[in-house]
């Protein structure tokens, strides 16, 4: 499975971003290979408008099943609930913690 | 004279800040009037306008709507979209520089909060996936006040974003066919442009405080941008406050008037009175004003 | 860290003078004007110094014509829904205006000749000041622009960024006046909006659409009652509303021309003279509004 978590450095150890829309990276972590992918989401982090629902639209290109983040608004929420990605708010720490703590719960 | 305008002439009364007398200033010029005009309350998000002349014809009911003669839902387009003839191309959502359409698994889902209903999606559909919908935003209500005034004000839904639509339609609509009185909404962005732009003159009412005096320099600004002629009226003047005069003598921007501070015309506006009705020896001073504004304007 | 948003519907009701003795009261805080159109807050609480150099602040779209392209055919000129799209009738080519066009690019898609063109275009500029009082966020939108709403979120996202760094108790934001798209931006994540009312007719009436807002938003108000000795009458009547829609009312500040006179002389009305009656009901309108967030 493939959980996504908004970052705000390209490694899998930078800290959490809580914004989702416009969260400054992803990182995309594959459960089964145990490796991950950066995601510059810079393009919808200056976006005028809209932000959360394009992220959300990405987040479905990549075939993402759960991401990790601090909030998601409600338009993106409706994005994300029509794609059947399910989210998690309020996370915190690294990257990497938050997977693991998501992981073990 | 005012019964002498024969051509649509528009005169907008705006301000940058809020608060500093627009629509008192609107409406008890018309008030003073006594030609036919028509009387536009373009404050679309808190219009106000309806309150004093609703006031004065002792009007009273717990529904607003009911004081006007008629009510006209106002309707933006947004696209709808039918799936089933939808090829996922996606080119709707990269034509829609609004980002109000996103793709899920090769389908779009639609914000209509964001849309800026510019019709985009719908031209580009080789599909014809994209159906023009319509959705309610506002409304428009029309009233005739006394023998003379045609009063329309628009009044947006709560939690609706955009007025400028709905602003535009009521100037395009319900200007007249001589004198229209043009209450603005405050600012200097997009809703006031929408209100003042196609107007042949701007007064343009401040105080003179240090709050309005920089608001006042905002909107000038903006009536120069937008190459509307204005003129400016102090309001509230207690003569202790000399830099907006200066101002306005540097800058060679006419005063077509000044309203002294009042607290009895505090009292008036307070109760939703119209301060020409109630305090008679007013009336000459906003007729003046308006005369004024009218003879700049046909300059 | 609590955000908070002082709106009010009418203008001119006091929100400015009233917010910038709350940001004084709040010690630890970081401010935001959200009156994007007509800033004002920066006149009480002056900046002494930027933090960072001003931000151009980049807004959709123009549309720019190419006339050496421009083959006449006027396909564009219906298809623009903002009528911002004119033929020239110096050369019979077309040509837009910037102030109605909105940069939907319409008019791009259906020309043939590639005559038309978006261009990005800044539409104001945002600021981070340093305060008497700390951080401070505001901005200019340049005349005639529109996207205040976008804007305000700017700013609004740098100053949670910045309190969030410094600890900040308080985010306070001085919002602008309306129901629209720049107040609904200064209300988006606000634990709590203040709404000033002054007691007139319209002052009330647009009130309730403001309450209406933040009830739609889901934002608990409370209310502050400005120049309520103005008509005793319609007070009264306000305060039976907030009582019946169980809203509290956390003030009622006496009709004064001290708050002029300390907007003249560049204060908070709390600077200006702490021992006044007005300095006395902001101070209290604060620790109310405090207590009723604890």
């Amino acid at each position: 499975m493939k959980i996504a978590v908004t970052s705000t450095g390209p490694s899998i150890d930078s800290p959490v971003d809580e914004r989702f829309g416009r969260a400054r990276y992803i990182i995309i972590y594959d459960t089964l290979s145990k490796t991950f992918e950066t995601l510059d989401n810079e393009t919808n982090l200056n976006m005028a408008q809209g932000a959360g629902i394009q992220t959300a639209g990405n987040m479905a290109e990549k075939k993402v099943e759960l991401i990790l983040t601090g909030r998601v608004g409600p338009k993106a929420a409706e994005a994300l609930n029509k794609a059947g990605i399910k989210y998690v708010e309020n996370a915190s720490g690294t990257c990497r913690s938050a997977i693991e703590k998501q992981q073990t719960a | 004279m005012l019964n002498k305008i024969t051509a649509p002439l528009k005169i907008a009364v705006a301000s940058g800040k809020g608060g500093t007398g627009k629509t008192s200033v609107a409406v008890n010029m018309a008030a003073a009037a006594a030609t036919a005009l028509s009387f536009l309350d373009c404050d679309a998000e808190a219009p106000n306008a309806h309150l004093f002349f609703q006031k004065s014809s002792g009007f009273q009911a717990d529904n607003p709507d009911e004081f006007f003669d008629g009510v006209e839902e106002f309707y933006v387009t947004v696209p709808e979209f039918n799936e089933a003839l939808c090829n996922g191309c996606g080119f709707c959502k990269t034509v829609c520089k609004f980002n109000a359409i996103t793709m899920i698994l090769n389908k779009p889902l639609f914000f209509s909060e964001l849309c800026h209903s510019c019709d985009a999606c719908l031209k580009v559909c080789s599909m014809g996936a994209i159906k023009a919908a319509k959705k309610m935003t506002g409304k428009i209500r029309r009233k005739k006040i006394g023998g003379n005034i045609a009063l329309t004000d628009g009044i947006l839904n709560v939690s609706e974003a955009k007025s400028p639509p709905l602003i535009k339609k009521i100037v395009k609509k319900d200007s007249g066919p001589s004198l229209t009185i043009i209450d603005a909404p405050p600012g200097t962005s997009c809703p006031l442009v929408a209100a003042v732009y196609s107007a042949d003159y701007i007064i343009l009412v401040t105080e003179p405080t240090p709050f309005g005096f920089s608001d006042l320099k905002l909107a000038v600004e903006t009536a120069r941008q937008l190459k509307v002629r204005f003129g400016v009226v102090i309001n509230k003047y207690d003569g202790d406050f000399g830099e907006i005069k200066k101002y306005c003598e540097t800058e060679n921007i006419k005063i077509i008037g000044i309203i002294p501070f009042d607290i009895q015309m505090a009292r008036v506006y307070s109760g939703g009175g119209i301060i020409v009705d109630e305090m008679p020896h007013t009336r000459e001073l906003f007729l003046k004003i308006l005369e004024n504004a009218v003879s700049e304007a046909v300059k | 860290m609590k955000q908070i948003a002082v709106i009010s519907g009418k203008g001119g009701t006091g929100k400015t003078s009233i917010t910038a003795a709350f940001i004084q009261s709040a010690k630890s805080v970081m401010a935001a004007d959200c009156d994007v159109d007509a800033a004002n807050l920066h006149l009480l609480i002056e900046p002494i110094s930027g933090r960072t150099a001003p931000k151009a602040f980049m807004s959709g779209y123009d549309a720019i014509v190419d006339k050496s392209r421009c083959i006449s055919c006027g396909k564009c000129i219906p298809v623009c829904v903002f009528e911002a799209i004119a033929r020239d009738e110096t050369d019979n080519k077309v040509k837009t205006n910037h102030l109605l066009c909105e940069g939907c690019g319409a008019c791009v898609t259906i020309c043939r000749a590639n005559a038309i063109r978006l261009v990005e275009k800044q539409a104001g500029e945002s600021f981070l000041s340093n305060t008497r009082f700390g951080p401070m966020m505001h901005a200019k939108l340049y005349a005639g622009e529109g996207s205040s709403g976008k804007l305000v979120s700017e700013i609004k996202k740098q100053a949670c960024d910045i309190a969030r760094s410094e600890n900040s108790n308080f985010i306070i934001l001085d919002g602008p006046p309306g129901t629209g798209c720049p107040v609904i931006a200064t209300l988006t994540g606000a634990n709590r909006a203040v709404v000033v009312i002054e007691p007139s007719v319209s002052g009330v009436h647009d009130a309730k659409r403001a309450i209406e807002l933040c009830k739609h938003f889901k934002v608990p108000v409370c209310i502050i009652i400005n120049k309520y000795d103005i008509n005793l009458k319609m007070t009264e009547n306000i305060e039976k509303f907030a009582m019946e829609n169980k809203i509290s009312v956390i003030g009622k500040i006496a009709f004064d021309k001290i708050f002029i006179e300390a907007m003249k002389k560049r204060m908070t009305v709390i600077e200006y003279d702490k021992n006044s009656a007005a300095a006395k009901s902001l101070i209290d309108a604060w620790d109310n509004l405090k207590k009723s967030m604890a």
